[in-house]
């Protein structure tokens, strides 16, 4: 039934380019037609702008640059005006005379003129109204730059926490959830590549270094058919390429770390690289101090913890149709202890002993892609990309002792391993059959490997005979996935435009198979030139569960995949919504959705950590959730102030047969309200300023507040330790969270660069917002009315909230050259 | 355990650091006031009289706490939606001088014993408090026997001592079992380099010696490469027939260090039960020794413990058991002096 299905709706899609051709008698379709085809790059580095609007002045026809800079577009013969225009750059007006397929590429400078602005607007910001895509926003890089965040540490997901749809975790960190998706429900793409785990700092800071970052789109719904794999969102980020025309660099010294970045061209307008690398540095700084506290002592301990990562990027350009791209991530966290022990044997000078411990906590991620990028025709765009991504998790345990006058040595060494790598390939195309319809289709296959959990044991002896060299849970899964797609992007009618699509994923993994046909459907109708409304539909799945403790998001959170006994989650989500123009350059989305999860898992009540592959399956419960909610948002892009405000009212909820009774519950991210202001302020070349403030009514947390005794018949408790009765899971509500930051960059144009100073203050208000709350007690003593003369003593419970982070001020230097 | 430790104290450097920048601050309980309930724990045995143990729940905030005992409670058993009888209070042994009142209030049956086949329901009233009942039948006894003994020397004067249990289980509903084995050791405490002096006593303690079954994979069914131990203990050595529906099980038992020196008149008594328990019995054992385990792990959902008590609290069970035995050495001799050793 579903091969005949997904039959019929490849023939209905290649059928309807015909079809649009032939409907319209008497439209331009008829009219003799050429294709006008390039690329919009930046004038300065040569970089590829991604969905740059080309437009034509007398047809009113346009269309938008694809993911890597391209575009193509037919007109009618003759005298044409196009326009190119990308935001924060001033546009280009080419007149042509068309008489045959013409190849034209555009350069464009960036500008401070409002009058561009204004001439955006025409053009730019309609082709987004008009646009079928919904839940898209396109997130521009300067704001990851300017906005003030904590630390002083320009963050990606910390500026997508801001935006309407998207709620933050724990206070801090950088995980995000999408419409009521858990954190494991976000494709996060790096140049088309998945990345497993997006967190530095124990999930405080993101992998995603900004100064490598060109571009970043999020998608919360209305899904093209290209993406899948995950439920709730996917975060498409795109690497810089290079400047192809001059060396350039960026140097920065923060509170948490320092970065480098350097681009330039290898041949000039033909090959470019980019590299970008940080590190933090309190494990370097704080080595002399332990040092110096270390002299004299018999025990000397060291310990600290660092994160690095590097993004490099080499592309080729072999012709205007030809170009190659190998782009890599390489990224580590590290937290380590050590102490040696050389005790002072008095009176026994033959007896010299040295005792070593080390602790070693790891996690990180390397990713890579090769890309050819070939434009077969002026209509046809293809791009074939081999993809490599890693992930890994590891904890070292060594200890030893040693005899120093012998060297017989003994060691015990544990290490616990897990990780997911996967290799893939894809070819994606680009048809653009004329301005009225434009088809996406593809197809990839992944190669995943999952090793849940190894462990190495070895433990050394100076017994003959004796000792251990094991490993055991050394369970490695392996699967296969292979996805097709096609999307169709259709001009139903002048007002009615469609984009439908169908995504096929297969899956096996073991002796399991599954496949899972999913339809996408967006629709946008166009009321006046400024006002459209617009509806979509996706069904989503994914092949991967993270298991992960509902408390805090730790590297410990295992990546499994889907088996015969738990399925692969679905959702099913529909969204409507409208976007218009107000005046104030302002532009308002309004969006209401309503999605649903099946199959989604998570731990038994008591578990708390994720564990190794085997037996996994015993220890999960399988449920269903849902979410619904409005999202309000009103932004500016152009002149001095720009920014948003968005507003999200949502709910979200979980039902578990085996949790919480059976009975509905809501999730612990669910936030009822949540409002999010973000401004920037251009006064000067020279000055600059940001603010942020964020407001959410509290999120979940389970609660009892009152107790009983235990069972006096058949347990051993004993009936001091009382019983907490919780009126159910997450039946309690943490106080509301809102905090304001504020920050200032000082530009000044120097002999060889621009170097900044960057200011900004963390929670100005120093707002205690709750991490998490605990019962504890106070201890009582006073007089006791009972006895009069006598004191009475006894713990009276208080609730405590942590709050971790309160008012941060922060600076950093930057010197781009 | 060893990942849990490691990666805890990791936790624990990154808290401490941020503690170091984190404040912690009083604030006021903002969620819906929890009425207290009535908490009813009854375990139905057969040929044990019906006994109900009463007690009420309360808010935290009631402090100083003074559990008092609950005098004027109405507790009917009902068997087949029929009244059987009203149970009569009995006063509850003191507690210690901590808490000299006993929190749990007993009401008893003078004749009544509950029988297989009926549906038993006991409901409690309490002035104030709304009528709580729970409702439970005795489950069918399982036959267990004893299959086999074996034991080795593993050294230093003890032995390993492995012990076979077999029992089938019915295939036409769904069980639930908890094992255990109450058992008596007689003890010598005399010079056991020295020939057995009469004039000792042998005393005899009571224990459990359930903790041989922990490693079956029925009762443990993670296996001990487990090393992030994300799995809990089976503290009440339950299980479930979903592995065994329908068959023949044997069920392993292992003791380490068993030391018994007959020459000595040491011996041990054991008695191995297989108890058929209800599912509302074993969802709330299994959910308190959760709850037991991670009350006190700020890292853990919070564990709610089951409860069958509409409008209350606690647990309405069943269980029945059989049982073989196990003697090792010989218990009582003429001659030998014996004493019960309480501790």
């Amino acid at each position: 039934m579903r091969i005949l299905l997904c039959t019929a709706l490849a023939a209905f899609v290649l059928a309807l380019p015909l079809k649009a051709q032939r409907s319209a008698a008497g439209s331009p379709a008829t009219t003799p037609r050429v294709i006008v085809s390039g690329y919009v790059t930046d004038a300065l580095s040569g970089e590829r702008m991604i969905d740059a609007t080309v437009y034509e002045r007398a047809s009113f026809t346009g269309t938008i640059t694809n993911s890597y800079g391209f575009f193509s577009l037919p007109l009618p013969e003759g005298r044409a005006e196009l326009i190119v225009s990308y935001l924060g750059y001033s546009p280009d007006t080419v007149a042509l005379q068309l008489s045959r397929d013409t190849v034209i590429n555009f350069s464009l400078r960036m500008s401070s003129s409002e009058i561009d602005a204004v001439t955006i607007t025409a053009s730019g910001r309609r082709t987004k109204i008009e646009s079928t895509q919904m839940s898209m926003i396109d997130i521009p890089v300067e704001k990851f730059l300017r906005l003030p965040v904590i630390f002083g540490e320009a963050d990606v997901l910390k500026v997508i926490q801001l935006l309407p749809g998207v709620q933050s975790g724990t206070e801090g960190s950088t995980g995000i959830y999408v419409r009521g998706g858990g954190p494991d429900q976000n494709l996060f793409l790096l140049d088309g590549v998945p990345v497993y785990n997006a967190n530095h700092l124990f999930g405080f800071m993101s992998v995603f270094n900004p100064d490598a970052v060109k571009s970043v789109q999020l998608y919360k719904g209305g899904f093209p058919a290209r993406f899948g794999e995950r439920l709730s969102s996917v975060v498409d980020i795109r690497m810089k390429e290079g400047n192809e025309k001059e060396f350039h660099g960026n140097a920065a010294v923060g509170l948490i770390s320092s970065k480098l970045s350097m681009e330039g061209p290898i041949l000039k307008d033909k090959t470019s690289f980019v590299i970008s690398g940080r590190r933090t540095y309190y494990d370097v700084l704080a080595r002399p101090f332990i040092m110096k506290y270390n002299q004299g002592q018999e025990d000397k301990t060291t310990g600290g913890y660092y994160f690095y990562d590097l993004n490099a990027k080499i592309n080729h350009k072999f012709s205007e149709k030809s170009r190659l791209y190998l782009s890599s991530y390489l990224g580590r966290d590290r937290a380590y202890s050590r102490n040696t022990y050389r005790p002072n044997y008095e009176g026994e000078p033959d007896m010299r002993m040295e005792f070593k411990d080390s602790y070693g906590l790891g996690w990180g991620n390397i990713i890579t892609a090769l890309r050819w990028n070939y434009l077969i025709t002026n209509k046809l765009f293809s791009n074939t990309t081999i993809t490599y991504s890693k992930y890994d998790f590891d904890v070292t345990i060594e200890s030893s002792a040693e005899e120093l006058n012998s060297h017989v040595k003994e060691t015990d060494y544990f290490r616990y391993f897990s990780g997911i790598e996967d290799v893939g390939a894809k070819i994606d195309f680009d048809y653009f059959l004329s301005t009225r319809h434009s088809v996406k289709f593809g197809t990839g296959y992944t190669f995943h490997h999952f090793s849940p959990g190894v462990t190495t044991f070895r433990y050394g002896t100076q017994q003959p005979g004796e000792g251990l060299d094991t490993i055991v849970g050394d369970m490695k899964v392996r699967a296969n996935e292979l996805v097709m797609y096609a999307e169709d992007n259709i001009d139903l009618t002048s007002r009615l435009k469609m984009n439908a699509g169908v995504r096929l994923s297969y899956f096996n993994v073991q002796d399991t198979n599954y496949f899972v046909f999913q339809p996408r459907l967006s629709l946008r109708y166009m009321a006046t030139d400024d006002l459209s409304f617009k509806l979509s539909y996706s069904k989503m799945a994914q092949f991967v569960h993270l298991l992960t403790t509902s408390a805090i998001s730790l590297p410990t959170d295992l990546w499994l995949p889907v088996t015969r006994r738990y399925e692969p989650p679905v959702s099913h989500q529909v969204a409507i919504g409208s976007g218009f123009l107000i005046p104030g350059d302002l532009e308002v989305t309004v969006e209401a959705f309503y999605k649903t999860m099946d199959n989604l898992i998570e731990y038994k009540e008591g578990a708390f950590f994720g564990g190794t592959g085997s037996g996994w399956e015993s220890k999960v419960e399988k449920g269903r959730g849902w979410a619904y909610g409005a999202e309000f948002m009103i932004e500016k892009s152009y002149g001095k102030l720009t920014g948003w405000i968005g507003y999200t009212l949502s709910w979200t909820q979980r039902k578990f047969e085996n949790l919480n009774y059976g009975r509905t519950f809501p999730a612990k991210y669910d936030r009822r309200h949540d409002v999010s202001l973000a401004l920037t302020h251009k006064f000067s070349d020279r000055v600059d300023a940001g603010l942020v403030w964020v407001y959410g009514t509290g999120t979940a947390a389970t609660l009892g507040a009152s107790e009983y005794p235990p069972g006096n018949l058949y347990t051993r408790g004993s009936w001091y330790d009382n019983i907490t009765d919780f009126p159910g899971r997450n039946n309690y509500r943490l106080p509301a969270y809102h905090r304001l930051d504020l920050g200032v960059n000082l530009h000044k144009q120097k002999k060889h660069g621009l170097r900044t100073w960057s200011f900004s203050v963390y929670n100005a208000y120093n707002r205690l917002n709750p991490f998490f709350v605990y019962w504890s007690t106070r201890w009582i003593e006073e007089p006791d009315p009972a006895n009069p003369g006598m004191m009475r003593y006894y713990s009276k419970p208080e609730l405590r909230k942590i709050s971790v982070f309160p008012i941060i001020p922060s600076v950093s230097y930057s010197y781009k050259f | 355990m060893k990942i849990i430790r490691i990666v805890n104290s990791f936790v624990a450097a990154a808290m401490t650091a941020l503690a170091i920048v984190s404040c912690e601050t009083v604030i006021d309980y903002k969620g819906p006031e929890t009425e207290p309930k009535t908490v009813i724990y009854a375990l139905l045995q057969p040929d044990s009289l019906i006994s109900v143990s009463v007690s009420v729940s309360h808010s935290v905030f009631q402090v100083p706490w003074e559990p008092e005992q609950i005098r004027d409670a109405v507790v009917r058993v009902y068997r087949d939606g029929e009244l059987l009888e009203t149970l009569a209070y009995m006063d509850s042994e003191s507690g210690n001088d901590d808490a000299p009142v006993s929190p749990y209030s007993i009401y008893t049956s003078q004749t009544s014993k509950p029988e297989y086949g009926h549906k038993y329901r006991i409901e409690v009233q309490i002035p104030g408090f709304r009528t709580a009942y729970g409702e439970t039948s005795l489950p069918a006894p399982v036959e267990i026997e004893l299959a086999d003994t074996s034991s080795a020397d593993t050294g230093y004067g003890f032995r390993q001592m492995n012990v076979k249990l077999r029992f089938r289980d019915p295939a036409d509903e769904d069980n639930y079992y908890r094992f255990t084995a109450p058992a008596r050791f007689g003890i010598y405490y005399g010079d056991h380099s020295q020939p057995f002096d009469p004039e000792q006593k042998v005393y005899i303690r009571a224990d459990d010696l359930s903790y041989g079954a922990l490693n079956d994979p029925i009762i443990t069914p993670v296996k001990e490469d487990d090393f992030f131990g994300m799995y809990l203990q089976n503290e009440y050595l339950i299980f479930n027939d979903e592995l065994i529906r329908g068959r023949e099980y044997t069920l392993s038992l292992t003791y380490s260090g068993m030391d018994v020196r007959t020459e000595y008149y040491e011996f041990i008594l054991a008695l191995f039960r297989l108890n058929s328990i209800t599912r509302d019995l074993y969802l709330f054992l299994q959910s308190y020794s959760a709850y037991e385990q991670t009350q006190d792990n700020p890292l853990a959902e919070p564990v709610p413990v089951y409860t069958n008590v509409t409008n209350g609290l606690g647990i309405v069970g069943a269980l029945s058991f059989t049982q073989d035995s196990l003697t090792i050495g010989e218990y009582p001799v003429e001659g030998v002096q014996y004493e019960m050793q309480l501790y």
